[in-house]
């Protein structure tokens, strides 16, 4: 009964919200309704787990005085405090100033070291060793040049070669990606309707 | 090849880091076996998988003489002989100082405890069980009976220390006293051979060490360096780096003279512009922090576009750092247009958790999704800007700007597969290529990488903004990537010339 009972919890919710899809009923669009709007609620007590835990890992390694227990520290403070600014002023002055002068500065100096790492590597790995490195290196150049906001001024012919790159290659590369991810996600399903695979259990 | 010491990772043979772990491969070199190709450390000196002998007349050497050292094998392990050595070098100065008596009282339990440790690695004689000596004070130790065979007497093991003999001592048992003590007693002596058992056992070592006709000695494997940027040269980069990311300082707004709008932004602008009065647009900012440098500027372009034909926005995000990046893009846009106000021009109603759920859910109901807006916290029926939008059906056009394709996809396949809109997604430049294919299949009805699209946007939209400066850093940084690119091939190039001459 155990197995049984999730089994077919789960198997009902995903005929239903698949039928949903297929049979545009008003009935079945209501019970699926119902159940996506379920789905958006555990996924927002996923992020509260995610919070108690990430508090109780920290919270141990502070509490064992483990190493980088001052980080845990400072981790768990930031966390209480704009969770405290949070709920208590949404969308107030004192949470823009957190967003804006702490948040949006870090990401945005890790993101920006990328362009340091890009340059470095792109002196490492643009070299035409083989056959297939000059190909990935005139690719490269080519749609690097076409990057350029005035690269339509160099040459027109310039975003022509870009577009063809991207629409004939690049786009078939992707689509077989695409096609690929879609048949894996649809035995994934069917093993999980199927009982196959049963994650949940 | 170069298999990752930590994570088994199969790097290739140049490889200064694991590709998978990032764990260092400098230091590790490897003898290929000649008999099945496997690859072993370099002290090894039997492979690993076939137990071939990888250097040459090593088998004959431990055969025969059966004294190979232990460093050979496992360098960094300290044998026991080892242990017993280097406590005796460590207790040698003190000696005489102290008697051994009170050495030997001041010895605790744990000191004792110790033997047990030891004693396992060690073989036992048969006279003496390492259990009886498991908590043992050390006293009893010493009153043993040992074997006339013993090549040393107890008391001669113990160190006699004044301090701790461990200190400053790495990879040491704790006090072996009690550990050279149970080892110092006598293995059993061999029982005696016959001829026969002599002669076999001879006929078996010929046959095991014979060596194959074809099989050469190991060929050790060292991983190629490869060559690194020189810390001039790395800093010589980073200042063009930076260099680029200030040119806007010295350039103003020059290149921005020489941008043409592509037929996408062109033809984004070109749907915005036709939007009647009062119509509404469902704008998601589906990206972090991270990417705003890159999608800012276009999104404040098309905001302010928005704002500006008096078209009603609806602002909402699927990723928990964009609520704040649209609640300060609209404070921007709204401290320069005093008539664009919260609630009635537009409306931020905030963060939507459960990727695909939750996008499924603006079909049927935006009240659902979001029971109160961000700022004001008031239901959506209050605000004046939500009257007649009850869904994402409701809404003329949907922006998304994303950093993320699988966000795009979910828009695609979760909401626009059900609702039917016009979708526009206006993404990052890595992630375009992803896209391309719902292009091309219509399902988006534009795609722009953001990157200096905005400066295109501006100029498609007839509008003059600050955001154009961001192209000269944008083409600045393009050109150090294409300049290091010819660079470091110039440089390659150069030195595979300068090796060939040198080789003929």
């Amino acid at each position: 009964m155990k197995k049984i009972l999730p089994m077919a919890a789960a198997i009902l919710c995903g005929l239903f919200v698949l039928t949903d899809f297929f049979v545009p009923h008003p009935s079945i669009g209501a019970v699926a309704a119902v159940l996506v709007e379920g789905a958006t609620i555990l996924a927002a007590f996923a992020l509260f787990l995610g919070v108690v835990n990430l508090l109780s890992v920290h919270g141990r390694r502070v509490a064992r005085e483990a190493r980088g227990r001052g980080l845990g520290v400072v981790l768990i403070a930031s966390l209480l405090a704009t969770l405290a600014i949070g709920v208590a002023l949404p969308g107030s002055a004192a949470l823009n100033w957190v967003f804006d002068y702490v948040y949006y500065p870090l990401q945005a100096t890790m993101a920006a070291l990328l362009a340091f790492f890009v340059v470095s590597a792109a002196y490492r790995a643009f070299r035409v060793r083989t056959a297939q490195a000059a190909i990935m290196l005139v690719s490269s150049l080519l749609v690097i040049a076409t990057q350029l906001p005035f690269g339509q001024a160099i040459s027109p012919y310039l975003p022509i070669a870009r577009d063809w790159i991207l629409t004939v290659p690049v786009t078939a590369g992707m689509r077989g990606i695409v096609l690929g991810t879609a048949l894996g996600t649809m035995a994934t399903a069917l093993r999980i309707l199927l009982t196959v695979d049963r994650p949940y259990v | 090849m170069i298999v990752c010491p930590a994570c088994n990772h199969r790097n290739p043979s140049d490889a200064l880091v694991c590709e998978a772990c990032g764990g260092s491969l400098e230091h590790f070199v490897y003898r290929a076996c000649p008999s099945c190709g496997a690859l072993n450390p370099a002290e090894n000196v039997f492979c690993h998988r076939c137990f071939d002998d990888l250097v040459p007349g090593s088998a004959e050497t431990i055969v025969e003489a059966s004294d190979i050292p232990v460093e050979s094998f496992v360098p960094s392990e300290p044998s026991v002989t080892d242990r017993e050595e280097a406590v005796r070098e460590a207790a040698a100065p003190p000696v005489g100082e102290r008697p051994t008596s009170d050495l030997i009282l001041e010895a605790d339990a744990e000191v004792a405890t110790t033997a047990e440790v030891v004693s396992e690695e060690t073989e036992p004689g048969p006279l003496a069980e390492p259990q009886q000596l498991v908590g043992e004070p050390i006293e009893r130790l010493e009153a043993a009976p040992s074997e006339p065979e013993a090549p040393m007497q107890p008391s001669e093991l113990i160190p006699e220390a004044e301090e701790d003999v461990l200190e400053g001592l790495e990879g040491l048992v704790p006090i072996a006293a009690a550990a050279t003590q149970a080892h110092a007693f006598a293995l059993p002596v061999p029982p005696s051979v016959s001829e026969t058992e002599q002669h076999d056992a001879e006929l078996f070592h010929s046959i095991a060490s014979e060596r194959g006709p074809l099989r050469d000695a190991a060929r050790v494997v060292i991983p190629r360096r490869a060559r690194l940027l020189s810390r001039r040269g790395r800093a010589l980069l980073y200042l063009l780096v930076l260099l680029a990311a200030l040119t806007p300082v010295f350039t103003g707004d020059r290149t921005s003279l020489l941008l043409r709008p592509r037929d996408s932004v062109t033809s984004l602008a070109r749907d915005i512009q036709s939007l009647p009065t009062g119509s509404a647009v469902l704008i998601s900012f589906d990206y972090g922090p991270a990417y705003a440098g890159e999608v800012d500027p276009l999104a404040l372009a098309v905001g302010r576009h928005l704002a500006a034909s008096q078209v009603r926005v609806v602002a909402m995000s699927t990723d928990p750092g964009g609520v704040g990046l649209a609640e300060h893009l609209y404070r921007t846009i709204a401290g320069e247009m005093p008539d664009y106000r919260y609630g009635e021009s537009y409306a931020i109603l905030g963060y939507l958790p459960g990727p695909e759920a939750g996008l499924r859910t603006l079909c049927t109901s935006l009240g659902k999704a979001f029971k109160v807006d961000y700022v004001q916290r008031r239901t959506l029926s209050e605000l004046p800007v939500m009257k007649d939008l009850t869904s994402v059906q409701d809404f003329d056009q949907v922006i998304v700007f994303a950093d993320d394709s699988r966000s795009v996809r979910s828009w695609i396949e979760q909401v626009q597969s059900q609702c039917n809109f016009s979708l526009h997604a206006l993404v990052t430049a890595a992630i375009e290529p992803m896209l391309l294919p719902y292009q091309q299949s219509g399902q988006l009805s534009t795609l722009i990488a953001a990157a200096h699209s905005a400066g295109e946007y501006e100029k498609a939209s007839g509008m003059e903004e600050p955001s154009l400066h961001w192209t000269d850093a944008y083409g600045a940084f393009c050109l150090v990537l294409l300049v290091t690119a010819i660079a470091t091939n110039v440089a390659y190039l150069r030195t595979r010339a300068r090796q060939r001459s040198h080789g003929q």
